[in-house]
Protein backbone atom coordinates (compact mmCIF):
# COMPACT_ATOMS: atom_id res chain seq x y z
CA UNK A 1 0.00 0.00 0.00
CA UNK A 2 2.86 2.34 0.89
CA UNK A 3 4.54 1.50 -2.41
CA UNK A 4 1.39 2.39 -4.35
CA UNK A 5 1.12 5.69 -2.45
CA UNK A 6 4.80 6.50 -3.17
CA UNK A 7 4.29 5.53 -6.80
CA UNK A 8 1.30 7.83 -7.23
CA UNK A 9 3.07 10.65 -5.38
CA UNK A 10 5.98 10.22 -7.77
CA UNK A 11 3.61 10.29 -10.77
CA UNK A 12 1.90 13.38 -9.35
CA UNK A 13 5.19 15.24 -8.90
CA UNK A 14 6.36 14.23 -12.36
CA UNK A 15 3.26 15.21 -14.27
CA UNK A 16 1.65 17.97 -12.22
CA UNK A 17 4.78 19.84 -11.21
CA UNK A 18 3.61 23.22 -10.02
CA UNK A 19 0.34 22.99 -11.95
CA UNK A 20 -3.01 22.79 -10.21
CA UNK A 21 -4.93 20.88 -12.86
CA UNK A 22 -5.31 17.70 -10.84
CA UNK A 23 -6.59 19.34 -7.59
CA UNK A 24 -8.94 21.42 -9.75
CA UNK A 25 -10.20 18.25 -11.40
CA UNK A 26 -10.87 16.59 -8.03
CA UNK A 27 -12.65 19.73 -6.81
CA UNK A 28 -14.74 19.73 -10.01
CA UNK A 29 -15.79 16.12 -9.47
CA UNK A 30 -16.89 16.96 -5.92
CA UNK A 31 -18.81 20.02 -7.21
CA UNK A 32 -20.56 17.90 -9.85
CA UNK A 33 -21.46 15.22 -7.26
CA UNK A 34 -22.83 17.88 -4.88
CA UNK A 35 -24.83 19.55 -7.65
CA UNK A 36 -26.24 16.16 -8.63
CA UNK A 37 -27.19 15.35 -5.02
CA UNK A 38 -28.63 18.82 -4.41
CA UNK A 39 -30.76 19.11 -7.53
CA UNK A 40 -31.73 15.44 -7.73
CA UNK A 41 -30.69 15.35 -11.39
CA UNK A 42 -28.06 12.97 -12.73
CA UNK A 43 -24.78 14.78 -13.48
CA UNK A 44 -22.70 11.64 -14.30
CA UNK A 45 -19.57 13.02 -12.53
CA UNK A 46 -17.46 9.89 -13.05
CA UNK A 47 -17.84 10.04 -16.82
CA UNK A 48 -15.76 13.22 -16.73
CA UNK A 49 -12.70 11.11 -15.89
CA UNK A 50 -12.51 10.82 -19.68
CA UNK A 51 -11.87 14.51 -20.09
CA UNK A 52 -10.32 16.50 -17.26
CA UNK A 53 -10.66 19.89 -18.94
CA UNK A 54 -14.34 19.32 -19.74
CA UNK A 55 -14.96 18.37 -16.11
CA UNK A 56 -13.31 21.53 -14.75
CA UNK A 57 -14.97 23.84 -17.27
CA UNK A 58 -18.41 22.25 -16.83
CA UNK A 59 -18.18 22.35 -13.03
CA UNK A 60 -17.28 26.05 -13.10
CA UNK A 61 -20.11 26.82 -15.53
CA UNK A 62 -22.60 24.85 -13.45
CA UNK A 63 -21.64 26.77 -10.30
CA UNK A 64 -21.87 30.14 -12.06
CA UNK A 65 -25.27 29.16 -13.50
CA UNK A 66 -26.65 28.56 -10.03
CA UNK A 67 -25.77 32.02 -8.74
CA UNK A 68 -28.78 34.30 -9.21
CA UNK A 69 -27.56 37.77 -8.19
CA UNK A 70 -25.70 39.92 -10.72
CA UNK A 71 -22.88 40.89 -8.33
CA UNK A 72 -22.53 37.23 -7.34
CA UNK A 73 -22.14 36.29 -11.01
CA UNK A 74 -19.38 38.87 -11.48
CA UNK A 75 -17.61 37.65 -8.36
CA UNK A 76 -17.87 34.05 -9.58
CA UNK A 77 -16.51 35.04 -13.00
CA UNK A 78 -13.58 36.79 -11.33
CA UNK A 79 -12.85 33.80 -9.10
CA UNK A 80 -13.07 31.41 -12.04
CA UNK A 81 -10.74 33.62 -14.06
CA UNK A 82 -8.16 33.74 -11.27
CA UNK A 83 -8.40 29.96 -10.74
CA UNK A 84 -7.90 29.29 -14.46
CA UNK A 85 -4.87 31.57 -14.61
CA UNK A 86 -3.36 29.83 -11.58
CA UNK A 87 -4.10 26.33 -12.94
CA UNK A 88 -0.70 26.17 -14.65
CA UNK A 89 1.93 28.20 -16.48
CA UNK A 90 1.00 29.94 -19.71
CA UNK A 91 2.20 28.38 -22.94
CA UNK A 92 2.11 31.89 -24.38
CA UNK A 93 5.09 33.02 -22.34
CA UNK A 94 8.54 34.11 -23.48
CA UNK A 95 9.90 30.65 -22.59
CA UNK A 96 7.71 28.98 -25.23
CA UNK A 97 7.41 31.64 -27.95
CA UNK A 98 9.68 33.35 -30.44
CA UNK A 99 9.14 35.57 -33.47
CA UNK A 100 8.52 33.80 -36.81
CA UNK A 101 11.64 35.49 -38.26
CA UNK A 102 13.85 34.19 -35.47
CA UNK A 103 12.30 30.75 -35.71
CA UNK A 104 12.79 30.67 -39.48
CA UNK A 105 16.41 31.78 -39.15
CA UNK A 106 17.12 29.12 -36.52
CA UNK A 107 15.44 26.38 -38.57
CA UNK A 108 17.41 27.37 -41.66
CA UNK A 109 20.66 27.23 -39.67
CA UNK A 110 19.73 23.82 -38.28
CA UNK A 111 18.85 22.50 -41.75
CA UNK A 112 22.21 23.66 -43.11
CA UNK A 113 24.05 22.09 -40.16
CA UNK A 114 22.25 18.76 -40.64
CA UNK A 115 22.91 18.70 -44.38
CA UNK A 116 26.59 19.65 -43.93
CA UNK A 117 27.13 16.84 -41.42
CA UNK A 118 25.22 14.26 -43.48
CA UNK A 119 27.24 15.17 -46.57
CA UNK A 120 30.41 14.50 -44.64
CA UNK A 121 29.15 11.26 -43.10
CA UNK A 122 25.87 9.59 -44.11
CA UNK A 123 25.56 7.90 -40.69
CA UNK A 124 27.04 10.61 -38.54
CA UNK A 125 27.49 10.33 -34.80
CA UNK A 126 26.54 13.68 -33.31
CA UNK A 127 26.53 15.50 -30.03
CA UNK A 128 25.06 18.93 -29.21
CA UNK A 129 23.25 20.75 -26.43
CA UNK A 130 20.08 19.11 -25.01
CA UNK A 131 17.97 21.80 -26.73
CA UNK A 132 19.32 20.87 -30.12
CA UNK A 133 19.73 17.08 -29.82
CA UNK A 134 16.06 16.18 -30.49
CA UNK A 135 16.17 18.17 -33.75
CA UNK A 136 18.79 15.76 -35.13
CA UNK A 137 16.50 12.79 -34.50
CA UNK A 138 13.49 14.67 -35.81
CA UNK A 139 15.35 15.56 -39.02
CA UNK A 140 16.84 12.23 -40.04
CA UNK A 141 17.06 8.70 -38.70
CA UNK A 142 20.60 8.57 -40.10
CA UNK A 143 21.96 10.57 -37.19
CA UNK A 144 23.40 8.47 -34.41
CA UNK A 145 22.85 10.50 -31.24
CA UNK A 146 25.66 10.08 -28.72
CA UNK A 147 23.25 10.59 -25.83
CA UNK A 148 19.47 10.53 -25.45
CA UNK A 149 17.60 13.08 -23.42
CA UNK A 150 16.58 11.70 -20.04
CA UNK A 151 12.81 11.32 -19.80
CA UNK A 152 11.58 13.85 -17.23
CA UNK A 153 11.56 12.15 -13.84
CA UNK A 154 13.36 9.06 -15.13
CA UNK A 155 16.92 10.29 -15.36
CA UNK A 156 18.25 7.18 -13.62
CA UNK A 157 17.39 4.99 -16.61
CA UNK A 158 20.06 6.55 -18.82
CA UNK A 159 23.38 4.69 -19.00
CA UNK A 160 26.08 6.35 -16.92
CA UNK A 161 28.15 7.51 -19.89
CA UNK A 162 25.18 9.06 -21.68
CA UNK A 163 24.32 10.81 -18.46
CA UNK A 164 27.83 12.24 -18.26
CA UNK A 165 27.60 13.49 -21.84
CA UNK A 166 24.18 15.02 -21.14
CA UNK A 167 25.53 16.77 -18.04
CA UNK A 168 28.63 17.97 -19.92
CA UNK A 169 26.58 19.46 -22.75
CA UNK A 170 24.00 20.94 -20.40
CA UNK A 171 26.79 23.11 -19.02
CA UNK A 172 27.68 26.48 -20.54
CA UNK A 173 31.33 25.43 -20.52
CA UNK A 174 31.35 21.82 -21.79
CA UNK A 175 34.73 20.25 -21.25
CA UNK A 176 35.67 18.46 -24.46
CA UNK A 177 38.29 16.37 -22.66
CA UNK A 178 35.38 14.60 -20.93
CA UNK A 179 33.56 14.23 -24.25
CA UNK A 180 36.64 12.71 -25.88
CA UNK A 181 37.27 10.40 -22.92
CA UNK A 182 33.70 9.06 -22.98
CA UNK A 183 33.28 8.85 -26.78
CA UNK A 184 36.17 6.54 -27.47
CA UNK A 185 34.84 6.08 -30.96
CA UNK A 186 36.88 4.68 -33.79
CA UNK A 187 34.62 6.45 -36.28
CA UNK A 188 34.53 10.22 -36.50
CA UNK A 189 31.87 12.15 -34.63
CA UNK A 190 30.58 15.69 -34.78
CA UNK A 191 29.98 18.22 -32.03
CA UNK A 192 27.80 21.28 -32.62
CA UNK A 193 28.35 24.25 -30.33
CA UNK A 194 26.10 27.30 -30.07
CA UNK A 195 28.60 30.14 -29.79
CA UNK A 196 26.04 32.46 -28.21
CA UNK A 197 25.27 30.25 -25.24
CA UNK A 198 28.21 27.84 -24.91
CA UNK A 199 31.86 28.50 -24.23
CA UNK A 200 33.54 25.09 -24.50
CA UNK A 201 36.86 24.22 -22.95
CA UNK A 202 39.82 22.16 -24.23
CA UNK A 203 38.45 21.75 -27.77
CA UNK A 204 41.66 21.75 -29.73
CA UNK A 205 43.72 20.05 -27.03
CA UNK A 206 41.31 17.10 -27.15
CA UNK A 207 41.80 16.48 -30.87
CA UNK A 208 38.70 18.25 -32.22
CA UNK A 209 38.98 20.27 -35.43
CA UNK A 210 36.67 23.09 -36.45
CA UNK A 211 34.92 21.83 -39.58
CA UNK A 212 32.80 24.88 -40.37
CA UNK A 213 30.70 27.66 -38.88
CA UNK A 214 27.02 28.11 -39.76
CA UNK A 215 25.26 31.15 -38.30
CA UNK A 216 26.35 31.23 -34.70
CA UNK A 217 26.99 27.49 -34.56
CA UNK A 218 30.43 25.88 -34.78
CA UNK A 219 30.66 22.31 -36.06
CA UNK A 220 33.64 20.40 -34.71
CA UNK A 221 34.80 17.03 -35.92
CA UNK A 222 36.70 14.43 -33.96
CA UNK A 223 38.48 12.46 -36.68
CA UNK A 224 38.20 9.09 -34.92
CA UNK A 225 40.69 6.38 -34.03
CA UNK A 226 40.79 8.10 -30.70
CA UNK A 227 42.41 5.42 -28.54
CA UNK A 228 45.16 6.80 -26.38
CA UNK B 1 -28.17 33.39 -21.46
CA UNK B 2 -29.64 35.17 -24.47
CA UNK B 3 -29.11 33.91 -28.01
CA UNK B 4 -27.09 37.00 -28.87
CA UNK B 5 -24.70 36.46 -25.93
CA UNK B 6 -24.41 32.82 -26.92
CA UNK B 7 -23.46 33.78 -30.48
CA UNK B 8 -20.89 36.30 -29.26
CA UNK B 9 -19.35 33.64 -27.02
CA UNK B 10 -19.17 31.12 -29.89
CA UNK B 11 -17.42 33.74 -32.04
CA UNK B 12 -15.00 34.42 -29.17
CA UNK B 13 -14.28 30.68 -28.93
CA UNK B 14 -13.60 30.46 -32.67
CA UNK B 15 -11.28 33.48 -32.53
CA UNK B 16 -9.39 32.02 -29.57
CA UNK B 17 -8.98 28.65 -31.32
CA UNK B 18 -7.78 30.41 -34.48
CA UNK B 19 -5.27 32.43 -32.43
CA UNK B 20 -4.02 29.27 -30.71
CA UNK B 21 -3.61 27.51 -34.07
CA UNK B 22 -1.67 30.36 -35.66
CA UNK B 23 0.56 30.84 -32.61
CA UNK B 24 1.27 27.10 -32.43
CA UNK B 25 2.23 26.99 -36.11
CA UNK B 26 4.34 30.13 -36.34
CA UNK B 27 5.39 31.35 -32.91
CA UNK B 28 5.80 28.34 -30.59
CA UNK B 29 9.31 27.05 -29.90
CA UNK B 30 9.18 23.27 -30.44
CA UNK B 31 9.64 21.71 -27.03
CA UNK B 32 12.51 19.14 -26.87
CA UNK B 33 10.40 16.69 -24.84
CA UNK B 34 7.65 16.62 -27.49
CA UNK B 35 10.11 16.80 -30.37
CA UNK B 36 11.63 13.47 -29.36
CA UNK B 37 8.44 11.72 -30.42
CA UNK B 38 9.05 12.88 -34.00
CA UNK B 39 11.98 10.46 -34.21
CA UNK B 40 9.48 7.62 -34.68
CA UNK B 41 7.74 9.53 -37.48
CA UNK B 42 11.10 10.08 -39.17
CA UNK B 43 11.96 6.37 -38.86
CA UNK B 44 8.68 5.42 -40.54
CA UNK B 45 9.17 8.14 -43.16
CA UNK B 46 12.65 6.90 -44.07
CA UNK B 47 12.14 3.15 -43.81
CA UNK B 48 8.41 2.75 -44.52
CA UNK B 49 8.12 0.47 -41.49
CA UNK B 50 5.18 1.02 -39.17
CA UNK B 51 6.27 1.47 -35.53
CA UNK B 52 3.61 -0.37 -33.56
CA UNK B 53 4.84 1.13 -30.30
CA UNK B 54 4.17 4.61 -31.67
CA UNK B 55 1.15 4.32 -34.00
CA UNK B 56 0.23 8.00 -34.27
CA UNK B 57 3.76 9.07 -35.11
CA UNK B 58 3.96 6.25 -37.64
CA UNK B 59 0.80 7.54 -39.29
CA UNK B 60 2.39 11.00 -39.57
CA UNK B 61 5.49 9.31 -41.05
CA UNK B 62 3.42 7.41 -43.60
CA UNK B 63 1.47 10.56 -44.54
CA UNK B 64 4.76 12.41 -45.07
CA UNK B 65 5.96 9.53 -47.24
CA UNK B 66 2.75 9.69 -49.24
CA UNK B 67 2.85 13.45 -49.81
CA UNK B 68 6.66 13.78 -49.94
CA UNK B 69 6.65 16.15 -46.97
CA UNK B 70 9.44 16.63 -44.42
CA UNK B 71 8.14 15.16 -41.12
CA UNK B 72 9.39 18.07 -39.00
CA UNK B 73 7.76 20.70 -41.24
CA UNK B 74 4.60 18.61 -41.51
CA UNK B 75 4.29 18.17 -37.74
CA UNK B 76 5.25 21.68 -36.70
CA UNK B 77 3.67 23.79 -39.43
CA UNK B 78 0.83 21.83 -41.06
CA UNK B 79 -0.57 19.64 -38.29
CA UNK B 80 -1.54 22.57 -35.97
CA UNK B 81 -4.09 23.65 -38.58
CA UNK B 82 -5.66 20.19 -38.53
CA UNK B 83 -5.25 18.89 -34.99
CA UNK B 84 -6.01 21.96 -32.85
CA UNK B 85 -9.35 22.75 -34.57
CA UNK B 86 -10.19 19.02 -34.60
CA UNK B 87 -9.58 18.78 -30.85
CA UNK B 88 -11.76 21.82 -30.19
CA UNK B 89 -14.38 20.24 -32.45
CA UNK B 90 -14.34 17.17 -30.21
CA UNK B 91 -14.57 19.37 -27.10
CA UNK B 92 -17.44 21.36 -28.63
CA UNK B 93 -19.28 18.11 -29.40
CA UNK B 94 -18.77 16.89 -25.83
CA UNK B 95 -19.90 20.12 -24.14
CA UNK B 96 -22.95 20.44 -26.42
CA UNK B 97 -24.01 16.92 -25.52
CA UNK B 98 -23.71 17.37 -21.72
CA UNK B 99 -27.20 16.84 -20.25
CA UNK B 100 -28.67 20.28 -19.42
CA UNK B 101 -25.47 21.88 -20.70
CA UNK B 102 -26.47 23.00 -24.20
CA UNK B 103 -27.14 26.58 -23.18
CA UNK B 104 -23.85 27.02 -21.33
CA UNK B 105 -21.82 25.13 -23.97
CA UNK B 106 -20.02 28.23 -25.38
CA UNK B 107 -18.94 29.32 -21.88
CA UNK B 108 -17.68 25.81 -21.10
CA UNK B 109 -15.74 25.70 -24.38
CA UNK B 110 -14.29 29.15 -23.72
CA UNK B 111 -13.09 27.98 -20.29
CA UNK B 112 -11.51 24.90 -21.91
CA UNK B 113 -9.69 27.16 -24.39
CA UNK B 114 -8.37 29.32 -21.52
CA UNK B 115 -7.33 26.18 -19.60
CA UNK B 116 -5.33 25.10 -22.67
CA UNK B 117 -3.43 28.39 -22.63
CA UNK B 118 -2.51 27.91 -18.97
CA UNK B 119 -1.98 24.21 -19.58
CA UNK B 120 1.77 23.91 -18.97
CA UNK B 121 2.10 21.78 -15.84
CA UNK B 122 5.55 20.19 -16.04
CA UNK B 123 8.11 18.89 -18.56
CA UNK B 124 6.71 15.37 -18.30
CA UNK B 125 3.24 16.73 -19.11
CA UNK B 126 4.36 18.41 -22.36
CA UNK B 127 3.31 15.50 -24.63
CA UNK B 128 -0.21 15.83 -23.16
CA UNK B 129 -0.31 19.63 -23.55
CA UNK B 130 -2.22 20.46 -26.70
CA UNK B 131 -0.52 23.76 -27.47
CA UNK B 132 3.01 22.36 -27.03
CA UNK B 133 2.73 18.76 -28.18
CA UNK B 134 -0.23 18.71 -30.58
CA UNK B 135 1.49 16.17 -32.83
CA UNK B 136 2.04 13.53 -30.12
CA UNK B 137 -0.25 10.54 -29.70
CA UNK B 138 -0.91 11.47 -26.08
CA UNK B 139 -2.27 14.93 -26.99
CA UNK B 140 -4.49 13.38 -29.64
CA UNK B 141 -5.81 10.80 -27.18
CA UNK B 142 -6.47 13.26 -24.35
CA UNK B 143 -7.80 16.18 -26.39
CA UNK B 144 -9.52 14.47 -29.30
CA UNK B 145 -10.48 10.83 -28.79
CA UNK B 146 -11.51 11.00 -25.12
CA UNK B 147 -13.69 14.16 -25.42
CA UNK B 148 -15.21 12.59 -28.53
CA UNK B 149 -15.94 9.42 -26.57
CA UNK B 150 -17.44 11.51 -23.77
CA UNK B 151 -19.71 13.22 -26.30
CA UNK B 152 -20.76 9.89 -27.78
CA UNK B 153 -21.60 8.54 -24.31
CA UNK B 154 -23.71 11.63 -23.57
CA UNK B 155 -25.53 11.17 -26.89
CA UNK B 156 -26.32 7.55 -25.89
CA UNK B 157 -27.50 8.74 -22.47
CA UNK B 158 -29.77 11.33 -24.09
CA UNK B 159 -31.23 8.75 -26.46
CA UNK B 160 -31.70 6.08 -23.80
CA UNK B 161 -32.13 7.87 -20.46
CA UNK B 162 -31.79 5.54 -17.47
CA UNK B 163 -35.15 4.40 -16.20
CA UNK B 164 -35.74 5.38 -12.59
CA UNK B 165 -38.29 3.15 -10.84
CA UNK B 166 -41.57 5.05 -10.30
CA UNK B 167 -43.27 3.80 -7.15
CA UNK B 168 -46.86 2.82 -7.80
CA UNK B 169 -49.27 3.86 -5.17
CA UNK B 170 -51.05 0.55 -5.44
CA UNK B 171 -47.90 -1.59 -5.13
CA UNK B 172 -47.38 -3.50 -1.93
CA UNK B 173 -44.82 -2.21 0.60
CA UNK B 174 -42.98 -5.53 0.58
CA UNK B 175 -42.41 -5.37 -3.15
CA UNK B 176 -40.97 -1.85 -2.77
CA UNK B 177 -38.62 -3.01 -0.05
CA UNK B 178 -37.48 -5.91 -2.21
CA UNK B 179 -36.78 -3.58 -5.15
CA UNK B 180 -34.84 -1.24 -2.89
CA UNK B 181 -32.69 -4.09 -1.59
CA UNK B 182 -31.99 -5.32 -5.10
CA UNK B 183 -31.02 -1.80 -6.16
CA UNK B 184 -28.70 -1.43 -3.15
CA UNK B 185 -27.12 -4.82 -3.81
CA UNK B 186 -26.42 -3.94 -7.43
CA UNK B 187 -24.97 -0.60 -6.38
CA UNK B 188 -22.72 -2.21 -3.74
CA UNK B 189 -21.57 -4.78 -6.24
CA UNK B 190 -20.72 -2.01 -8.71
CA UNK B 191 -18.74 -0.14 -6.04
CA UNK B 192 -16.80 -3.30 -5.12
CA UNK B 193 -16.08 -3.95 -8.79
CA UNK B 194 -14.85 -0.40 -9.35
CA UNK B 195 -12.60 -0.64 -6.26
CA UNK B 196 -11.27 -3.98 -7.47
CA UNK B 197 -10.49 -2.54 -10.91
CA UNK B 198 -8.72 0.45 -9.31
CA UNK B 199 -6.66 -1.85 -7.04
CA UNK B 200 -5.77 -4.13 -9.96
CA UNK B 201 -4.75 -1.12 -12.07
CA UNK B 202 -2.55 0.17 -9.25
CA UNK B 203 -0.89 -3.22 -8.88
CA UNK B 204 -0.39 -3.37 -12.64
CA UNK B 205 1.20 0.08 -12.64
CA UNK B 206 3.61 -0.82 -9.86
CA UNK B 207 4.51 -4.10 -11.56
CA UNK B 208 4.96 -2.36 -14.88
CA UNK B 209 7.25 0.22 -13.33
CA UNK B 210 9.32 -2.47 -11.65
CA UNK B 211 9.65 -4.37 -14.95
CA UNK B 212 10.63 -1.15 -16.76
CA UNK B 213 13.29 -0.39 -14.15
CA UNK B 214 14.59 -3.95 -14.36
CA UNK B 215 14.66 -3.75 -18.15
CA UNK B 216 16.57 -0.45 -18.03
CA UNK B 217 19.05 -1.80 -15.49
CA UNK B 218 19.62 -4.96 -17.57
CA UNK B 219 20.22 -2.94 -20.72
CA UNK B 220 22.75 -0.76 -18.91
CA UNK B 221 24.45 -3.85 -17.50
CA UNK B 222 24.62 -5.44 -20.94
CA UNK B 223 26.14 -2.28 -22.38
CA UNK B 224 28.71 -2.18 -19.58
CA UNK B 225 29.58 -5.85 -20.13
CA UNK B 226 29.89 -5.28 -23.86
CA UNK B 227 32.26 -2.38 -23.23
CA UNK B 228 34.49 -4.55 -21.05
CA UNK B 229 35.05 -7.03 -23.87
CA UNK B 230 33.21 -9.96 -25.34
CA UNK B 231 33.92 -13.42 -26.71
CA UNK B 232 31.60 -14.72 -29.41
CA UNK B 233 31.62 -18.24 -30.74
CA UNK B 234 31.44 -18.85 -34.50
CA UNK B 235 29.69 -22.13 -35.27
CA UNK B 236 30.34 -22.40 -38.99
CA UNK B 237 28.00 -22.21 -41.96
CA UNK B 238 25.95 -25.20 -40.82
CA UNK B 239 25.98 -24.16 -37.18
CA UNK B 240 26.89 -27.64 -36.02
CA UNK B 241 30.47 -27.27 -34.77
CA UNK B 242 32.59 -24.52 -33.32
CA UNK B 243 34.80 -23.15 -36.08
CA UNK B 244 36.31 -20.18 -34.31
CA UNK B 245 35.95 -17.24 -31.93
CA UNK B 246 35.54 -13.49 -32.31
CA UNK B 247 37.05 -11.55 -29.41
CA UNK B 248 36.07 -7.90 -28.87
CA UNK B 249 38.53 -6.06 -26.62
CA UNK B 250 37.60 -3.43 -24.03
CA UNK B 251 38.97 -0.76 -26.40
CA UNK B 252 36.77 -2.05 -29.27
CA UNK B 253 39.67 -3.89 -30.97
CA UNK B 254 38.77 -7.11 -32.77
CA UNK B 255 40.62 -10.44 -32.79
CA UNK B 256 39.54 -13.58 -34.63
CA UNK B 257 40.61 -17.11 -33.85
CA UNK B 258 40.44 -19.49 -36.85
CA UNK B 259 37.14 -19.31 -38.81
CA UNK B 260 36.84 -22.54 -40.74
CA UNK B 261 36.95 -23.37 -44.42
CA UNK B 262 35.94 -21.41 -47.49
CA UNK B 263 32.29 -22.52 -47.25
CA UNK B 264 32.13 -20.95 -43.76
CA UNK B 265 33.33 -17.62 -45.19
CA UNK B 266 29.93 -15.94 -45.90
CA UNK B 267 28.56 -16.88 -42.47
CA UNK B 268 31.69 -15.59 -40.74
CA UNK B 269 31.59 -12.37 -42.78
CA UNK B 270 28.00 -11.81 -41.76
CA UNK B 271 28.82 -12.35 -38.09
CA UNK B 272 31.90 -10.13 -38.29
CA UNK B 273 29.91 -7.32 -39.90
CA UNK B 274 28.23 -6.68 -36.58
CA UNK B 275 31.58 -5.69 -35.05
CA UNK B 276 33.17 -3.67 -37.85
CA UNK B 277 35.32 -4.31 -40.90
CA UNK B 278 38.73 -3.99 -39.26
CA UNK B 279 40.36 -6.90 -37.47
CA UNK B 280 43.46 -6.22 -35.38
CA UNK B 281 44.77 -9.78 -35.26
CA UNK B 282 43.61 -12.97 -36.98
CA UNK B 283 44.97 -16.25 -35.61
CA UNK B 284 44.95 -19.07 -38.14
CA UNK B 285 45.57 -22.77 -38.13
CA UNK B 286 48.04 -23.90 -40.75
CA UNK B 287 45.66 -26.04 -42.75
CA UNK B 288 42.47 -23.94 -42.29
CA UNK B 289 42.38 -20.44 -43.81
CA UNK B 290 39.49 -20.62 -46.33
CA UNK B 291 37.10 -18.41 -44.34
CA UNK B 292 39.89 -15.90 -43.65
CA UNK B 293 40.75 -15.64 -47.37
CA UNK B 294 37.05 -15.17 -48.24
CA UNK B 295 36.62 -12.35 -45.67
CA UNK B 296 39.78 -10.54 -46.84
CA UNK B 297 38.55 -10.79 -50.44
CA UNK B 298 35.26 -9.23 -49.34
CA UNK B 299 37.00 -6.17 -47.90
CA UNK B 300 37.76 -7.04 -44.29
CA UNK B 301 41.09 -5.47 -43.37
CA UNK B 302 43.41 -7.41 -41.07
CA UNK B 303 46.37 -5.68 -39.39
CA UNK B 304 48.22 -8.78 -38.19
CA UNK B 305 47.91 -12.43 -39.20
CA UNK B 306 49.43 -15.03 -36.91
CA UNK B 307 49.61 -18.62 -38.11
CA UNK B 308 50.00 -21.47 -35.70
CA UNK B 309 52.44 -23.80 -37.38
CA UNK B 310 53.68 -27.21 -36.43
CA UNK B 311 50.87 -27.72 -33.95
CA UNK B 312 50.06 -31.26 -33.10
CA UNK B 313 47.22 -32.67 -31.10
CA UNK B 314 48.70 -33.80 -27.80
CA UNK B 315 46.26 -36.60 -27.18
Amino acid sequence: MREIAVYFLDIYERYCGRGKLFPLFLASLIILILIGTGSGRKTYPFLYILSVLTAIAHAFTSVAKRISSKSGKWLAALLIGVTLVLSGSSVWSAAHLETPEKRHEREEDYREIFETILQKDAHAKVIASPDMMPYFGAYSANFDLLYSLPAPGETDLLPEEEHLLYDTFSDKHPDFTTVKRICREEEPFFAVVDKESMWPENIYGSGFDLMTTIGHYDIYICPGGAYE
Amino acid sequence: MSKRTGRILWVLCILLVAAQTVIAAFYTIPHPVALRYLQDAVKTFETGQFQFASPVMSIWGLLCRLFHAVPMTFALKILPFVIIPACYGAYAFAVCMIPDGEKTAPVTLLLIAVLQIFGYQSEAFVPFTLLLGWYTGYALLVHFFLPLLLGVIFVRIKKHPPQTPIPEESAADLEDEDMKHKYLNVRNLAIVLVLFVIAATCALFVLNRKINNLHGATENLQQEIRKKGDVVEFRGALGDTCKGYIIVGSDGGLSVFFGGDEEDGPALLQQLAGYGREVDTWYLKEEEDGAYTYCVEQGISVDHVIRFTGMEEVQ
